[in-house]
């Protein structure tokens, strides 16, 4: 029945989709990635380049659907380019040839494969390489059986894999289905094997893309950063848990993390190009939801900025984009603590232009807080494991039961991590003003334990923590803990999955995760 | 199998779910303390400026109730709100007990409790002199709850028709303020 849905998806969907799966069973068969393509103009006909264990260069132009003789022609171009142009790329020695491959979900026609015989018997005459053409069944087939046994054969799994599959593409992924299905079906046994422990990751890549697949279908971009983010943080666990290095899962992160921005980049790449962020049924948008998602897209349009210019060298911002966060940044909304790493990136972003303008953006949060959040309130903001969706059901009066806001009064998770943020910029009056207020409220926190499951969405084990805030505090001191203030050594370690895993898991944005953001990015 | 309605079964579950926490909730002491769900983890540190202390998440109690087939069969989910009635009544009780429980503990580690003598307004005042009492912004107490036994109860409305009891208590509310000014005051950074 999996195979049938896998081929299902391999048939419906578009060569951008399967190019993150083909990769990683390139890497499978020993291939390592050089190059993937983010599909801009003049990549010289190259979507995948890999050298494999011999030390051989390959490069795959991928395609969508049927090749017949008339869309053979269109793209001749391009394969010209895939054959003759030698591989541009800082690692690539460009004395050696490389082996090219027409890659396709669908399947040629003869005409199509008598002109690549033909091109093929020219081009050994001029001393070129022969097309390699890879079609749809071969396509599937090496999916499957990359896939191993690691498809999921219980009921229950199977069920949940069928749910994922054929859920809803425009909604926002169900994040706690995801973790379920991922650290319940498939890495809740630990191989005993390195090598199945290695390819249970491989085919945990290539499993999320068919989980993904109503996603894809949907140009839900926001929900596949969300999904492939999710599984990163399950790759992490499991990497933990099976007592894996680093290095030893890095192909396959690499690969996740290079989704994920993808996802990002292709979010703004939509959004730049519209007037408004009205989405779907007008019926039922505009207001809370629509300030909601603004808030949304432009939390992790600021997290892609910061990020790039952290771990891209020659990137210093796009100046179009920060533009556009500014104008936009009037219809935000704090609609409860599960909005802090949106607000979070968003300031630091600000705080790059201007910090006064920054800290503007962060005592107003913090004064809303510190107000809202009092004892006694009726009104508190929610705690970081209530979802935008839930509050939004709330506050629409659409929910089954409407939240009881007054559960989360005298207490914050978000608001050590705000006072820590001042401390460490030396903002003494700023907190002078508000201490009054802050120091009536206590400061929440999680800690899970084993470390590893930081990266799981829930954590059965672990300290709930409430801590009372002196009364009279020294400034002192207060600067002191705010710079001492540590995260998990895990956290540190996947430093580059951390930020994608906390805006995805709000409540995993601990105070001591803020300060290895403010002093990493 | 034999045709079913799950589905709605499980709405009727969902509602008598919240019926019972509505109903503990509403009407015991329970319903005065804030609730919270803790979606994660198996222990509790609670850290003070004077020291922490780490709890353990205690598993539920449970309990057994029965509802003759018979019955069932008869009168339907008649007989199973009858039940959920009886359920509620013991939790609220069950609760009531652990929170008078967990409070006394508090309060004699807090020397918070005066001992060793009948119950009379002398004693009242004795007791609110040891907690501390929160004020509004115009200097209004915020809602005391006090728990007290059904007989010590009522003597109440005769301490509200006493003038000196009422001067006394006035006094002593005029004391707290001043002491809570005092906590408000303290609140802030020093170097």
């Amino acid at each position: 029945m999996l195979e049938r849905a896998i081929e299902s998806w391999l048939t419906n969907t578009n060569e951008r989709n399967f190019q993150f799966p083909l990769t990683q069973v390139l890497i499978r068969k020993g291939h390592r990635p050089l190059y993937i393509s983010a599909h801009r103009p003049m990549e010289q006909g190259k979507d995948i380049i890999t050298q494999d264990e011999r030390g051989d260069y390959h490069a795959l132009q991928l395609k969508t659907g049927n090749i017949d003789i008339g869309s053979f022609r269109r793209m001749r171009p391009e394969i010209v380019e895939l054959i003759e142009l030698p591989i541009v790329h800082p690692s690539i020695d460009r004395s050696k040839r490389h082996t090219p491959y027409l890659v396709t979900n669908g399947n040629l026609s003869d005409e199509a494969r008598i002109q690549i015989d033909l091109m093929n018997h020219d081009n050994e005459r001029r001393g070129y390489p022969a097309l390699q053409v890879i079609e749809g069944p071969r396509l599937l087939a090496e999916f499957l059986e990359a896939q191993g046994n690691f498809l999921p054969t219980g009921l229950r799994d199977v069920r949940i894999f069928l749910e994922l599959f054929g859920a809803d593409g425009k909604e926002l992924p169900d994040k706690t289905k995801y973790f379920a299905f991922l650290n319940g079906a498939l890495f809740h046994e630990i191989p005993p094997q390195a090598s199945d422990k290695r390819n249970l990751i491989l085919a945990s890549v290539i499993l999320m893309s068919y989980l993904t697949n109503s996603l894809q279908q949907a140009g839900n971009h926001y929900g596949l950063f969300e999904a492939w983010t999710c599984l990163a943080a399950c790759l992490v666990r499991f990497s933990r848990r099976a007592g894996l290095e680093r290095h030893q899962v890095a192909g396959s992160l690499d690969l996740v993390k290079a989704a994920i921005v993808e996802h990002l980049v292709d979010l703004r790449n939509e959004v730049m190009g519209r007037t408004n962020f009205l989405e779907g049924d007008t019926r039922g948008d505009g207001s809370n939801v629509y300030r909601a998602r603004t808030t949304m897209i432009l939390g992790v349009l600021s997290l892609l900025e910061m990020y790039r210019m952290s771990n891209e060298d020659n990137y210093t911002g796009d100046q179009r984009v920060w533009d556009f966060i500014f104008r936009n940044g009037d219809s935000t909304w704090f609609w409860g603590e599960s909005a802090w790493p949106f607000f979070y990136w968003l300031i630091r972003l600000i705080e790059r232009v201007s910090t006064e303008y920054g800290h503007i953006l962060l005592e107003s949060l913090l004064g809303a807080l510190a107000i809202a959040n009092r004892s006694g309130s009726r009104n508190a903001f929610a705690s970081p494991y209530i979802s935008v969706t839930d509050i939004l059901e709330s506050v629409m009066r659409l929910a089954d039961e409407p939240l009881d806001l007054g559960s989360f009064s005298g207490q914050s998770f978000v608001l050590e991590s705000a006072v820590a943020m001042f401390a460490r910029r030396g903002q003494r009056q700023i907190l002078e003003k508000h201490w009054r207020g802050v120091s009536h409220i206590r400061f929440r926190d999680f800690q899970p334990d084993p470390e590893y499951e930081f990266f799981n969405w829930r954590s059965s084990s672990g300290i709930q923590i409430t801590k009372v805030p002196p009364p009279t505090q020294s400034w002192q001191s207060l600067v002191q803990e705010a710079n001492a203030s540590e995260a998990p050594a895990i956290c540190e370690e996947f430093l580059d999955i951390l930020p994608f895993a906390a805006m995805v898991a709000p409540h995993r944005m601990r105070p001591g995760v803020v300060r290895l953001f403010d002093r990493s990015f | 199998m034999l045709p079913d309605f799950p589905s709605l079964k499980r709405k009727l579950v969902r509602a008598i779910d919240r019926y019972l926490r509505s109903r503990v909730r509403n009407q015991s002491l329970i319903g005065l303390i804030q609730h919270e769900v803790l979606f994660e983890g198996d222990r509790l540190l609670v850290s003070r400026p004077e020291g922490q202390q780490v709890h353990e998440i205690e598993e539920h109690a449970s309990e057994e109730y029965t509802i003759p087939q018979e019955e069932l069969i008869r009168r339907g989910p008649a007989a199973l709100f009858e039940v959920v009635q009886r359920m509620a009544e013991d939790l609220q009780r069950e609760q009531s007990r652990t929170l008078l429980e967990a409070m006394r503990e508090a309060t004699e580690a807090a020397g918070q409790v005066v001992k060793g003598r009948p119950f009379d307004f002398d004693v009242f005042m004795e007791a609110m002199d040891k907690i501390d009492i929160e004020f509004d912004e115009n200097g209004e107490p915020h809602t005391i709850y006090a728990v007290l036994h059904p007989d010590a109860a009522k003597q109440i409305p005769s301490w509200e028709a006493n003038a000196e009891y009422n001067a006394r208590y006035e006094e002593l509310i005029g004391r707290k303020r001043l002491e809570w000014d005092a906590r408000e005051s303290n609140r802030k950074l020093v170097d």
